[in-house]
């Protein structure tokens, strides 16, 4: 059992694969029983006296002895077969010549078979042909050459058949038993093979990393993950290159160098970390556009028994979740800075404007959360939906009026998706992803009406003007009224000022006049007015100070209506207001929480507009004029001196 | 050690010389392009070059190639920047021993060195 064992052993090395394990084995047990046979028939032809014969079957396995111990030092496979097969083929062939052919040695040469079928299993299969052929062709050879042998060997007859019996047993099953021995062992190794692979499968199967072995051409190995296939949807991936399925996913990395890169691997010529430095695939898109990819990757050398890169192992990472993420974080960083940068813009232009948006932008929003607890009930989603997406197309149309990117972003993309519920079906639940889009735009007005809150500012020229105007206008427009407003400031509008502090001034006379002092069109018209009122805001700087003539084309004061408001509200008594003129009178409008209007309307009326200018005014130390003809108009003049 | 520094900032060429002596090397000749690093490399034959990837008039990989028809054992270290990635690898696949990557520490240098000569 020992010797078993330790003829299992010979030649083998530690990384044999099985199927060559098997058959170094092979050929070892091979040769063992040959030289066994060799061993018996040295003895009979000593037996009878045959010593020179008999040096061929002994030479047989001293020669066998001699090259497995070589094979022992060198297991150098190769070699060590040619010759055991070598000898196992001709010596049986000089065995029988020289003791008197086939009949006499009971056909000793067909232990030659023995050596083909080892040829069968342990050689190259061209190699193995050619031994057929010697086989055959000494087999036929030994015909022809039957009346020239030496007739060494003279038994009787029945001895004869004895000696075939022996022979044709003893190959027999020799060939049988190797044969069996060899099949079962191989199959033994391809259940082994074949439960490595459908293991090797399922993991190549289950991982998520694409993974493959690479050749030093970046020549794709037969085992891959499927993960691996994924990154190049649709092309055949063994045996492909791996620089080429790049190029042709559009990798920005250049054929060339992926091929330098992994050629470098094979070299070993850079320290690991070096040559990772240099990984052009270290992050790299495929297929650039809506179904890219971002892939990280990582090659690891894969190195043989002698230390050599066999291969190197490509892992890559599908990061494409992973940097979307950050893209899409960059952008909002992006768009916020945008947004900001558009927002001093703008609310140095008209804050007004954008406030009035933000009231109105979140009143549709609750009128819309209204519509769609409503249709909770009613079931009628489409409608619902149908008149979310107005409303949200109303929110776009005047937030980019505004420039207010962000929110036309939003909008926009709410009401693509929107849209898209409403051609593919509505139901409770793609309504409620509505909602959250909702919300999330709700989120975006709130943090633009925190901006405004911190943001003031102001500015100057024609973009100020037209702020004006489209903030007058937009309060006209709501009270049936038309307004053209006129800047003219030749000077930059200082920002020496107490920040925002001009513009709160003018946006409350502004607000007034179109509330309070410009008439409808039909009643201008009768006054022999243009349709429209006109409000001039003239602005000049001097040195150390700063003057502001406003002045709107109204009815003007209407003192005695002022009068009796104050009295009505009981500011002052009857009897005092008789006592008071009427400049004196019109002031009382700057009186904080005097309006005439009997109700408060979204623009004016409140009361809380006109005692602000007042006291802005003498915050900054400066004065205020009211000058009105009833029916003509309403002058403002104000100056306020400029911080040296 | 005889030492040949290409590169086309001074800057850079001040740092690599003050490193490179402090560590022992002798600064035989300093290029600010391709063409005067190859006639410098015939002057001087110097054991070790480092060679600036990026320059102007001759490029890094031509000088390169010109230094290694003069001398196929010619030791070159590739200075290279960040965005050079693959000339880099170029570089290396046409005989250069190593490479430093911009920004580089003295310490990364003296390895590069030890690299090269090895």
């Amino acid at each position: 059992m020992q010797l078993f064992s330790a003829l299992e052993k010979l030649g083998v090395l530690p990384g044999d694969p099985p199927e060559l394990r098997l058959q170094k084995n092979f050929m070892v047990y091979l040769g063992s029983a040959m030289s066994c046979g060799g061993l018996l028939w040295g003895t009979l032809s000593i037996s009878y006296g045959l010593f020179a014969q008999s040096l061929i079957p002994y030479g047989y396995t001293a020669i066998t002895i001699l090259n497995f111990a070589y094979f022992h030092r060198t297991a150098d496979f190769k070699k060590v077969r040619f010759v055991q097969v070598l000898i196992s083929l001709l010596l049986p062939f000089a065995f029988q010549f020289v003791l008197g052919g086939f009949a006499k040695t009971g056909a000793v040469m067909l232990w030659a078979l023995i050596a083909l079928i080892g040829a069968f299993t342990f050689e190259d299969l061209r190699n193995t042909l050619y031994w057929i052929a010697a086989y055959a062709v000494l087999t036929a050879a030994m015909g022809f050459l039957e009346p020239w042998t030496i007739p060494a060997l003279n038994l009787p007859a029945s001895v004869q058949v004895l000696f075939f019996s022996m022979n044709i047993t003893v190959i027999s099953v020799t060939v049988a038993g190797l044969s069996y021995y060899f099949l079962n062992s191989r199959s033994a190794v391809m259940r082994q093979l074949w439960k490595a692979k459908s293991e090797t499968d399922a993991i190549m199967g289950a991982v998520d990393q694409g993974l493959c072995l690479l050749d030093r051409d970046t020549t794709i190995g037969s085992e891959y993950s499927a993960s691996f296939a994924g990154f190049f949807e649709g092309e055949q991936v063994a045996g492909s290159k791996l620089s080429f399925l790049l190029e042709k996913a559009r990798a920005p990395a250049s054929q060339e160098a992926v091929r330098d890169f992994i050629d470098l691997m094979f070299e070993d010529r850079l320290s690991q970390n070096k040559i990772r430095a240099l990984n052009p695939l270290a992050e790299t898109t495929l297929r650039a556009g809506e179904d890219g990819l971002h892939a990280t990757t990582r090659f690891i050398p894969v190195r043989g028994n002698d230390g050599r890169v066999e291969h190197v192992l490509a892992a890559f990472t599908d990061v494409t979740a992973r940097k979307k993420m950050e893209e899409e974080l960059a952008r909002t960083q992006e768009n916020l800075r945008m947004q900001n940068l558009a927002l001093a813009e703008i609310l140095a232009l008209d804050r007004a404007s954008v406030e009035s948006f933000l009231e109105d932008a979140e009143e549709t929003l609750s009128v819309m959360e209204d519509t769609l607890r409503k249709s909770e009930e009613s079931r009628d989603f489409k409608a619902a939906l149908t008149m979310m997406m107005r409303c949200v197309h109303t929110i776009k149309g005047n937030a980019s009026l505004l420039n207010l990117t962000g929110v036309v972003q939003r909008a926009h993309e709410i009401e693509s998706q929107m849209q898209e519920s409403l051609t593919t079906g509505v139901d409770g639940s793609s309504i409620l992803g509505h909602l959250i889009n909702i919300q999330d735009l709700k989120k975006e007005l709130a943090a633009l009406n925190e901006l405004l809150l911190r943001i003031t500012g102001f500015s100057h020229g024609a973009a100020a003007e037209h702020g004006f105007a489209v903030f007058a206008e937009r309060i006209a427009s709501e009270h049936g009224k038309q307004v053209q407003v006129e800047v003219v400031a030749p000077h930059p509008w200082s920002g020496h000022l107490k920040r925002g502090a001009l513009r709160d001034i003018l946006t409350q006379l502004v607000r007034n006049s179109v509330v309070h002092g410009i008439e409808p069109p039909a009643e201008r018209e009768k006054a022999a007015k243009p349709a429209a009122g006109r409000v001039r805001i003239l602005c000049s700087a001097s040195t150390d100070c700063l003057s502001l003539k406003y002045e709107d084309d109204g009815r003007g004061l209407d003192v005695e209506k002022i009068r009796r408001r104050a009295v009505a509200t009981g500011r002052i008594s009857e009897q005092d207001s008789r006592s008071l003129s009427p400049s004196q009178i019109s002031a009382l409008i700057f009186e904080p929480g005097f309006s005439t209007a009997e109700t408060a309307g979204q623009h004016a009326g409140r009361g809380a507009g006109m005692d602000v200018v007042r006291s802005t005014v003498r915050e900054l130390g400066g004065t205020l004029r009211l000058a009105s003809a009833p029916g003509k108009y309403l002058q403002v003049s104000i100056e306020l001196p400029l911080p040296r | 050690m005889k030492v040949l520094i290409v590169d086309d900032s001074t800057m850079i060429r001040h740092a690599l010389s003050k490193w490179l002596s402090d560590s022992g090397a002798t600064i035989v000749a300093e290029a600010r392009n391709g063409r005067e690093a190859v006639e410098l490399y015939r002057q001087h034959s110097p054991d070790l070059v480092t060679l600036d990837i990026t320059m102007p008039e001759m490029d890094g990989l031509a000088t390169l190639d010109e230094i290694m028809k003069i001398n196929r054992e010619a030791r070159v270290i590739i200075i290279s920047a960040l965005t050079s990635q693959e000339t880099t690898l170029s570089a290396i696949k046409r005989g250069a021993r190593t490479y430093v990557r911009k920004p580089f520490t003295a310490e990364e240098l003296t390895e590069a060195v030890r690299e090269a000569a090895g």
